[in-house]
């Protein structure tokens, strides 16, 4: 009857489990391309100064959940996306506003698709 | 390489803990489901481990999940014999009263030349000696034997042996087991004197002794302490 019990209460906490990491997959990454987004927006509008520190601002919020995102999604998305940050940042140092735009965009995109792997949808499941 | 020696670690003893949590069981007597969720578990630890790109949960998860879902299902299964017999078959007899049942062993899908070899690893030499002849969800075969051809017992002969009760480990290399010293109502001094009537110094110099509840004892001594 413990075994049952324990079995039980093991597939709860998976059910919510995957729930939960979802819910928290999906906020972190919108907050992180809302901010992306809203650093483009700054620049479009010449405030390079302001995009420079939101996009920083997003970089360290990125490395500080990296630990997370790593027990949860595959290192080499992780990977992708951390070398998709640098390029941006590059793009901004180099004041090469094209390339700025080009690389951020593909963040952007990349971050948004990180939720979608992990929602319980008919396409992920088959 | 220090990544995939400490998932290894992990993930052994994950994988560990999962088999204990599904329940004792040898590998023999498996159901199908138990041996398939068996294999399952460990091809599944297998892929964090070689592929240090895929998150660690990503094993660690469809273990447990699997692993609870078994123990569900036993449990289900303990409690409605219509899920036990659509998960785990029916035992089907293909031997009666020494003669083969040919329409069943065709629905088994066994042959003759499986059935004598079951038979012979039973020591059973002839169809003819069965009684009945049952092939069990395992696969295994199991039988029971016509009355002439059943081993002799001792009421058969009319004869009392001694009885003998179920034996605990003592000493085991050397060692004094005292759980099972207290379960058998012994002390350590009575060991010591059974090891010195066994002409052996001391329990230290035991290899192994065991007592069951009967009087019965066997002692082995380490080499050369005898």
């Amino acid at each position: 009857m413990r075994r049952l019990i324990v079995a039980i209460l093991l597939l709860a906490v998976m059910i919510f489990g995957c729930f939960a990491s979802y819910n928290r997959l999906d906020l972190l990454t919108q907050e992180l391309a809302g901010h992306v987004l809203e650093s483009d927006a700054l620049l479009q509008t010449g405030d390079r100064a302001g995009a420079d520190a939101i996009l920083q601002e997003t970089y360290h919020l990125w490395s500080d959940h990296r630990s997370m995102l790593g027990a949860l999604v595959r290192h080499n998305e992780l990977d992708d996306i951390e070398n998709l940050f640098l390029r941006t940042m590059q793009a901004m140092d180099n004041h090469d506003n094209n390339e700025y735009f080009l690389q951020s965009r593909e963040l952007y995109g990349m971050l948004l698709h990180i939720p979608e792997m992990e929602l319980p949808s008919i396409e992920n499941i088959f | 390489m220090s990544i995939s020696f400490i998932r290894t670690l992990f993930l052994y003893i994950c994988v560990i803990v999962a088999l204990r949590i599904m329940g004792k069981r040898q590998i023999g007597e498996l159901e199908p489901s138990e041996l398939v969720i068996t294999i399952l578990v460990s091809e599944l630890a297998a892929i964090p481990m070689q592929d240090l790109g895929v998150p660690l949960m990503s094993g660690v998860i469809p273990i447990v999940t699997l692993i609870s879902l078994e123990i569900v299902v036993s449990f289900l299964s303990l409690k409605s014999i219509r899920l036990r017999r659509l998960l785990n078959g029916r035992p089907a007899i293909i031997i009666r009263s020494g003669v083969l049942d040919r329409r069943k062993m065709q629905q088994m899908r066994i042959t003759v030349d499986e059935v004598l070899e079951a038979l012979r690893e039973n020591n059973i030499d002839s169809i003819s000696d069965v009684k009945y002849g049952v092939i069990e969800p395992s696969g295994k075969l199991s039988y029971v034997l016509q009355t002439p051809y059943r081993p002799t017992t001792a009421e058969m002969l009319n004869l009392s042996p001694q009885d003998s009760g179920l034996p605990y480990i003592v000493i085991s290399d050397g060692h004094i087991i005292h759980q099972n010293l207290q379960k058998l109502n012994k002390t350590v001094e009575d060991i010591e004197q059974m090891v010195k009537k066994a002409k052996i110094n001391a329990p230290k110099d035991v290899f192994l002794m065991t007592l069951d509840d009967c009087g019965n004892q066997f002692i082995q001594a380490k080499e050369g302490r005898a």
